[in-house]
């Protein structure tokens, strides 16, 4: 493509010179924060957690599409998610080093099941595709106080076997709900491939048998799966209801920290599939747009490290959970009376 | 104070809640134009809408599921999920979700949802109908569990459950539905949380819950005639548990005998009896009973559904062999 056709691609969105290297950091940190999280859990001091590594670009890309006061139901792989949303990068290792001052958990729930009020992120799930009923849910409680909201619903290829995916893309689209269904397809659940996970060629195939739109994007391109987001929310404010939105992504980590891929994928078929490194992608697009040189890549990878450094060392000086609050938010009201088993 | 049946009771704490507040709304499947499976809310669709009154997809996953999404979205849903038995369809947004989020997120968000459902046997409809399946979810830190047996009950702790914060499972008996009783015209709560007296006595203590609190008032009439002068206690809720006026009840009997229409092995029963053996024993004169459903799979055959749950003759039994 000539560097018109490109520059054409991100402003024909409306996107300035600025949002297009926004994007890019925030892939770039989103990377960081992947990779210092992946270390700290090998040296003990972070569990188990779920990587993002090569789904940089659908996650950024999809986020940074949503309005301040949209609602995102996520999945447990959504670290790019939160960053684009706002979410600090000293919350984040807060939460996965569990420690008192994290706003998501405090030490309550596994790293990387994000949960903010304020940012208007609902609670991520771990048995997959529970958030699905819960976004719909949130997209219908938009409707009911006639807000002019849309909820973004994040979950993975493997997701889509669930009942509550078929449930919750039916419910949404007999009532005609402002949701966006956003796939990312990484090509594996665990061990599973996609071959042994469906039969059709592309999941938004489905779309169509739930009376929906279907969307089929490259997910390792910011642009694109931005472009795709933004139209589907554009659909939903509009009352035109949800839309099913397939990122094509690969996954170039195990499924989590618990897992090792040796077992099962090909080291060629893993090394092929680092060619298709989202971020690579973004750098070339930026060349051919004139939006790149070679301060772009050494500013954003410093100021992407010294974010996570502080965040770092800010959560291994923070205090961990007061153990008096185990038992505190069992329920909302604290009972005061001693008979009481809870609270 | 007016004479209404229980299903009005539970009928009119949801029209008082909705017009009161209008976050609160319904759904579930068959609400609307059916009315409920069990007609509570028979003509509250016109009453209110198709808004605040929805009829769902027939999935119980995505009817709680979309009620935790929507409470968490400021809204009160109150979803009806037609009987406990198909609760198990929504166990995993009940007990993994509901009633774990607002620890989970420390106290970040609040589940303010009703999940309303019919539970308990007596109408010939089988195993997978007819199931007492309360101890499974009483079970759950989290999960508040309420268990009406009077149309004064079932209204204020309805109303209660619908202001409450937290995530309720109300769990009405289709056989109660009918029963009549004395309720204030005004808006009052029962209190969820918060054990009864049914009715005073001395020599023995009857803990019951739903509608074996008929059942064993049933008993403690045949007792009274007896010389038998039995107290019974309702438990209203099963979480939190209020064992406090069973205690001081015990304390004063010596005797108890919980009636129960769940399965003896593990139900609720073991439960109450070994907090008396805790806070108690003491008082104890004799080893606590328990009358208890039948180890079955509910039959459908009238008079094998009869054998299988726990009568008044057989709490006046236990009792005079208790006490005798």
């Amino acid at each position: 493509m000539s560097a018109e056709n490109h520059i054409s691609r991100h402003e024909a969105l409306g996107l300035h010179g600025e949002d297009v290297h926004e994007l890019y950091y925030q892939m770039v940190l989103t990377r960081t924060v992947d990779d210092r999280l992946w270390n700290l859990n090998r040296q003990g001091k972070v569990l188990a957690f779920a990587s993002c590594l090569g789904q940089e670009a659908a996650q950024v890309g999809s986020a940074y599409a949503l309005a301040p006061d949209d609602w995102l139901a996520i999945s447990y792989r959504e670290h790019g998610v939160v960053i684009a949303r706002g979410m600090s990068v000293r919350d984040i290792f807060a939460y996965a080093y569990h420690r008192d001052n994290d706003p998501n958990t405090r030490g309550r729930q596994i790293p990387g099941h994000y949960g903010s009020q304020k940012l208007h992120i609902l609670t991520a799930s771990s048995p997959v595709g529970t958030q699905l009923a819960h976004g719909v849910g949130s997209a219908w409680a938009s409707v009911y106080e006639g807000k002019r909201e849309a909820t973004i619903i994040y979950f993975g290829d493997g997701a889509t076997s669930t009942g509550d995916f078929h449930a919750a893309a039916n419910f949404a689209a007999v009532h005609k709900l402002p949701v966006v269904f956003l796939c990312q397809n990484n090509e594996w659940a665990i061990s599973v491939p996609n071959t042994l996970q469906y039969a059709v060629k592309h999941l938004t195939e489905r779309a169509a048998g739930y009376g929906m739109m279907g969307t089929l994007v490259d997910g390792l391109d910011v642009i694109e799966v931005f472009g795709a987001t933004r139209a589907a929310l554009a659909r939903a404010y509009s009352g035109e209801g949800p839309t099913f939105v397939e990122a094509k992504c690969k996954r170039l980590r195990s499924h989590t920290t618990e897992d090792d891929d040796r077992r099962y994928r090909r080291r060629e078929d893993v090394e092929a599939d680092r060619a298709h490194d989202p971020l690579a992608n973004l750098e070339a697009y930026m060349k051919a747009a004139s939006l790149w040189d070679e301060g772009v890549a050494r500013q954003a990878g410093e100021k992407a490290a010294a974010e996570v450094e502080d965040a770092t060392q800010y959560a291994e000086a923070s205090p961990l959970p007061k153990p008096s609050e185990t038992l505190t938010h069992i329920f909302a009201e604290v009972k005061t009376d001693a008979h009481q088993n809870d609270d | 104070m007016t004479l209404i049946t229980y299903r009005d009771a539970v009928r009119d704490a949801l029209r008082e809640e909705m017009h009161r507040d209008p976050r609160v709304f319904i759904m579930g499947e068959e609400v609307g134009v059916w009315g409920g499976s069990y007609a509570v809310t028979q003509n509250m669709l016109r009453e209110f809408g198709d808004k605040r009154v929805r009829d769902t997809p027939i999935a119980e996953g995505i009817i709680v599921g979309a009620g935790i999404g929507a409470a968490m979205g400021g809204l009160r849903p109150v979803c009806e999920l037609m009987t406990v038995n198909f609760g198990l369809l929504a166990s995993d947004m009940l007990i993994n979700h509901a009633a774990k989020l607002h620890y989970m997120f420390a106290g970040q968000v609040k589940v303010p949802l009703v999940v309303r459902a019919v539970g308990g046997s007596g109408r010939q409809l089988a195993a997978t109908h007819s199931q007492s399946l309360e101890v499974l979810f009483a079970y759950i830190p989290g999960l508040k569990v309420v268990m009406p047996a009077t149309p004064y009950d079932a209204k204020g702790l309805l109303k209660a459950a619908i202001r409450d914060d937290d995530p309720v499972l109300y769990i009405e008996h289709s056989l109660l539905y009918p029963i009549k009783g004395e309720v204030p015209t005004g808006d009052y709560l029962v209190p969820i949380g918060a054990s009864d007296i049914k009715r005073e006595g001395k020599d023995v203590t009857i803990i019951a819950w739903s509608r074996m609190v008929h059942v064993a008032l049933q008993a403690a009439e045949i007792l009274g005639r007896e010389g038998i002068s039995a107290e019974v206690v309702d438990l209203r809720t099963l979480r939190p548990l209020d064992m406090e006026p069973v205690i001081r009840s015990f304390m004063k009997t010596n005797h108890a005998i919980v009636v129960e229409e769940d399965w003896r092995t593990f139900g609720i029963g073991a439960e109450v009896a070994v907090q008396i053996y805790e806070q108690a024993f003491g008082y104890l004169d004799a080893p606590i009973v328990r009358c208890a459903g039948a180890e079955v799979p509910m039959p459908y055959a009238k008079n094998l559904e009869a054998l299988a749950v726990p009568t008044a003759g057989d709490v006046v039994r236990a009792a005079k062999e208790l006490i005798g």
